[in-house]
């Protein structure tokens, strides 16, 4: 540094050999690098050779790493070393936020990176990148400590590249939340988008559901009163008819007749049926229906029976 | 055979009648079908009269689509008894059941070890155990949506029902499950569920109370209900225990776990049996060989005679079951001395001994602790070169010197003793009723182990005494466990001088990759290092098994946490856990 005295001269001379300038980022990733404390945390696996990368043959504490801390307040690198189930990333997420910044994640094996062999299963999450950010991952199944090793090089190769500029946690507005996921029927990402996602699928099923769903017809209060439901969505019964089903009376609907979602209609038999309120369907037959044993059906305009229902016959 | 005029009367059917109704023949024995209503008169008998004391297996089995199977007999309950007093094979009872209400009395009351193992069977296959106090969800959480073992319920990324799949590199170009099963066209949710609306239900788990080893009754405190886990420095992984306090002594324990489940069985069902090796080393990840042998075992009795493993393979699977032994409780002693406070220096000498016998695993498997060695009816292949030197070296020279230096700094150390002697008491009967194996049971004074009590492999040829000790404490499983580790090498020294040469593979099995077992059921089981591990399987004729259950000891070891640590105090909740030596690749599955 004697050079750098010389042109400013700002330094005073007995201290000339002491002094050594370098930029704050150096000096700021050297020490973070260096007294890196990972939170004594293992999922399954991986956690073995984890521990192993801390014995005598691999060593990490060469790294200046093995203060391994239990409590997420004090930790700053959380090394995901295992399966990642649904169960557990609720616990995970939460471990995560209580950590203070700065924070590093590294992805430790096949499973925390993608699910690895157990993936298809129905409690394994495929990668804890769906829910908090990855700084290294680290291949294997499980991964040597060798190649926990340099995955630890990785990430303080990765330091170097951060400045205290610019790094996120030192602005007023992050707050570096990450959402918890929560456990109902199966794990729900809290994320705004996933929870759409969710309901979207969920209606797009419930809608498939109704438009499975056909108007159903029952027997009404009354003699001679048949009630039409639709459970289902919106139908148009243009060309639909009802039919009983000895004497094969049938009633057609009128051409443009919708039945709308979730409505119902009564229908009014008999030879001189009226109707009492506005809407409803007079079907003038024969005799009320309901008076004998006797079948009634509700066919499509294909001719297909779509609902039916048969009266007792009821005593009057 | 027998005259069809005179019926053969059903066994039992003198002291308990109408209890079975049928004797079955299987590949590995015979099994009892036995009505559901007069189960636990038969248990009972058996427990008391044909000194049938060990429950040792609970297997629940959805028999959907199976050969000549209907509605009314869907549902099977597998119930693999022993007996620590005589030892030998298993009586074996099934309870059918019907689709609509698979319903049965539960066991609990005569066999405790039942516990956790009907809870599964309710998680898993929604079959309700009548008469069991907390018939709760344990793999899984309140409020998940389906019993996932079953047959008719698929993942979410459900690509087919067997493998092998097809390609995922079609046309050269990888296709992600996610993307041929988009997420949402196979989650299976409750019709009503609305993700906007849906609030997490509020649980308080209820405690189990153990009328136990003399809570201290003095003084009365505020009840006090400590968490512990799943995120926990001294929990062996993601497990937890729900404590409740008087002070700071013990006055019930419930275990939580589920942390780790990752459908270990459903994942096994759709895998050929071949495929299934390498996760069997993802069970006991510690000890990979022996979940290896176990596995071999029981799909090597389905497959018969073709498959017997040449001699050279059997000296080769017991030097490697008995290694994974010592690899075994040397962890264990390390991470139960880093619980007991003596942080990692234990540990660091148990581990440096473990490296070495890892590097022998590497030299023949490829891998330190993924070992994938074992194959039906051999080995993958043959020592390398000086391999044997090695460990012979290893087991002669190096490892008994090292033991005994552990036994020295150990064994007599003061603190040691006075932290575990009298701690976490479990009494041999209690044991046996919990379904305690391994070194938990031996810890008891009991001196039950599979190698001599039902021997499997060629263990009936070697020299070595069954570890016991009696004082029914944390401190007498950690003593079976170094006596454990010295009797494994007198083992080793005995296979490593008789090894033969010869061929590592049975003709039948060289490089056969998909194998077609007959139908029918197998129990194929080991002492493996932490108790009794077994594999259920059912073929049906396939190459993917129909069932695949593992039995896992440490999981049924933890019967006992409940039992031992109230009276304890909180403190030694962590030693007790400790010594009953989980991992929760196995508890979890």
């Amino acid at each position: 540094m004697a050079e750098n005295t010389s042109t400013t001269g700002a330094a005073p001379e007995e201290l000339s050999e002491n002094i050594l300038i370098t930029t704050v980022d150096s000096v700021y990733n050297l020490a973070r690098s260096y007294s890196l404390w990972p939170m004594t945390f293992g999922l399954a696996c991986c956690a073995i050779e984890f521990i192993v990368a801390g014995t005598a043959r691999y060593d990490m504490s060469r790294f200046g790493m093995e203060v391994a801390r239990p409590s997420p307040r004090q930790a700053d690198l959380l090394i995901i070393s295992g399966t990642v189930t649904k169960k557990m990333v609720v616990s995970i997420v939460r471990l995560y936020n209580q950590m203070a910044e700065p924070r590093y994640v590294i992805s430790m094996g096949a499973c925390a990176t993608g699910g690895g062999p157990f993936k298809e299963g129905y409690n394994v999450v495929s990668g804890i990148d769906k829910f908090l950010p990855v700084d290294v991952y680290v291949p294997g199944c499980p991964p040597t400590p060798e190649a926990l090793l340099h995955g630890f090089i990785t990430l303080h190769k990765k330091f170097k590249t951060q400045s205290v500029r610019t790094v996120p946690w030192y602005r007023k507005t992050y707050t570096g939340e990450t959402p918890i996921p929560v456990l109902g029927p199966d794990i729900i990402d809290t994320h705004p988008a996933a929870l759409k996602q969710v309901r979207d699928v969920n209606m797009t099923r419930l809608m498939a559901a109704r438009s499975a769903a056909g108007p159903q017809i029952s027997a009404g209060e009354g003699q001679g009163t048949i009630v039409i439901r639709n459970p289902g969505l919106t139908r148009d019964l243009t060309d639909w008819t009802l039919q009983t089903g000895d004497d094969g009376e049938t009633y057609h609907f009128p051409a443009g007749f919708v039945l709308m979602s979730d409505g119902e209609v009564r229908v009014h038999t008999s030879s001189g049926a009226t109707s009492s309120s506005a809407g409803d369907i007079v079907w003038p037959t024969a005799q009320a229906i309901g008076a004998e044993t006797e079948k009634v059906s509700l066919v499509d305009a294909d001719g297909n029976a779509v609902s039916s229902f048969e009266y007792e016959a009821i005593t009057s | 055979m027998s005259d069809p005029t005179v019926e053969t009367p059903l066994p039992y059917s003198d002291v308990v009648p109408g209890a079975v109704l049928a004797e079955e023949t299987d590949l590995d024995g015979s099994s009892l079908v036995v009505a559901a209503d007069k189960l636990p008169e038969l248990a009972t008998y058996l427990r008391d009269h044909e000194a049938l004391d060990l429950l040792s297996n609970v297997t629940a089995v959805d028999y959907l689509g199976y050969k000549e199977r209907t509605a009314e007999d869907r549902f099977e309950v597998v119930y693999h008894l022993y007996s620590t007093k005589k030892g030998g094979g298993p009586t074996v009872l099934r309870v059918r059941l019907p689709e609509n209400n698979p319903a049965l009395p539960s066991l609990y009351g005569v066999y405790r070890g039942a516990d956790l193992q009907e809870r599964e069977a309710y998680d898993l296959y929604g079959i309700r155990f009548l008469g069991h106090p907390a018939l709760r969800r344990i793999l899984l959480w309140e409020g998940f949506h389906g019993h996932p073992m079953r047959k008719d319920w698929q993942e979410p990324y459900f690509e087919a029902e067997s493998k092998p799949f097809k390609s995922r590199h079609p046309d050269g170009n990888y296709a992600w499950a996610e993307d041929r099963n988009p997420w949402g066209s196979n989650v299976q949710y409750p019709d009503d569920f609305d993700p906007m609306s849906w609030q997490e239900p509020v649980s308080q788990i209820p405690l189990q109370s153990h009328a136990g080893n003399g809570a201290a009754g003095m003084l009365k405190t505020d009840r006090l209900i400590v968490n512990m886990g799943p995120q926990h420095p001294s929990t062996h992984g993601v497990f937890r225990m729900i404590v409740e306090l008087e002070g700071e002594t013990i006055t019930a324990l419930e275990p939580e776990m589920g942390y780790l489940h990752r459908n270990h069985e459903k994942i096994g069902e759709r895998n050929t049996y071949l495929m299934n090796m390498p996760y069997t080393d993802r069970l006991d990840y510690i000890s990979s060989m022996s979940n290896n042998l176990a596995y071999a075992i029981a799909v090597e009795k389905l497959l018969g005679e073709d498959y017997v493993p040449p001699e050279r393979a059997e000296y080769i699977r017991v030097i490697m079951a008995e290694l994974t032994r010592v690899v075994n409780h040397l962890f264990s002693v390390g991470t139960f001395l880093n619980d007991l406070g003596a942080f990692f220096t234990p540990l660091l000498y148990a581990v440096r001994e473990r490296e070495l016998i890892l590097d022998l695993f590497e030299a023949v498997s490829g891998s330190r602790m993924m070992c994938n060695y074992l194959r039906f009816g051999g080995v993958a292949r043959d020592l390398p070169d000086g391999w044997l030197a090695q460990c012979s070296d290893m087991v002669f020279n190096r490892l008994p010197d090292k033991i005994e230096e552990l036994t020295t700094y150990l064994t007599g150390n003061e603190i040691l003793q006075e932290r575990c002697i009298g701690v976490g008491y479990l009494s041999a009967e209690e044991a046996i009723n919990l379904s305690c194996t391994g070194p938990q049971l031996r810890g008891s004074g009991v001196a039950y182990d599979i190698r001599r009590a039902e021997p499997y492999s060629i263990y009936d040829r070697f020299e070595f005494d069954v570890a016991t000790a009696d004082g029914c404490d944390v401190y007498s499983r950690f003593l079976v466990r170094m006596e454990e580790m010295r009797q494994s090498v007198r083992i080793l020294q005995q296979a490593v001088k008789q090894i033969p040469e010869g061929p590592v593979q049975s003709d039948k099995g060289q490089g056969s990759y998909v194998v077609r077992p007959p139908v029918g059921t197998v129990y194929g089981r080991i002492e493996s290092p932490k108790g009794e591990l077994g594999f259920y399987l059912v073929s049906d004729g396939s190459g993917n098994p129909f069932r695949y259950r593992v039995r896992p000891p440490s999981y049924i070891n933890l019967n006992a946490l409940g039992p031992m640590a109230v009276g304890n105090k909180v403190a030694d909740s962590v030693i007790i856990l400790g010594g009953i030596d989980i991992v929760l690749g196995e508890v979890d599955r």
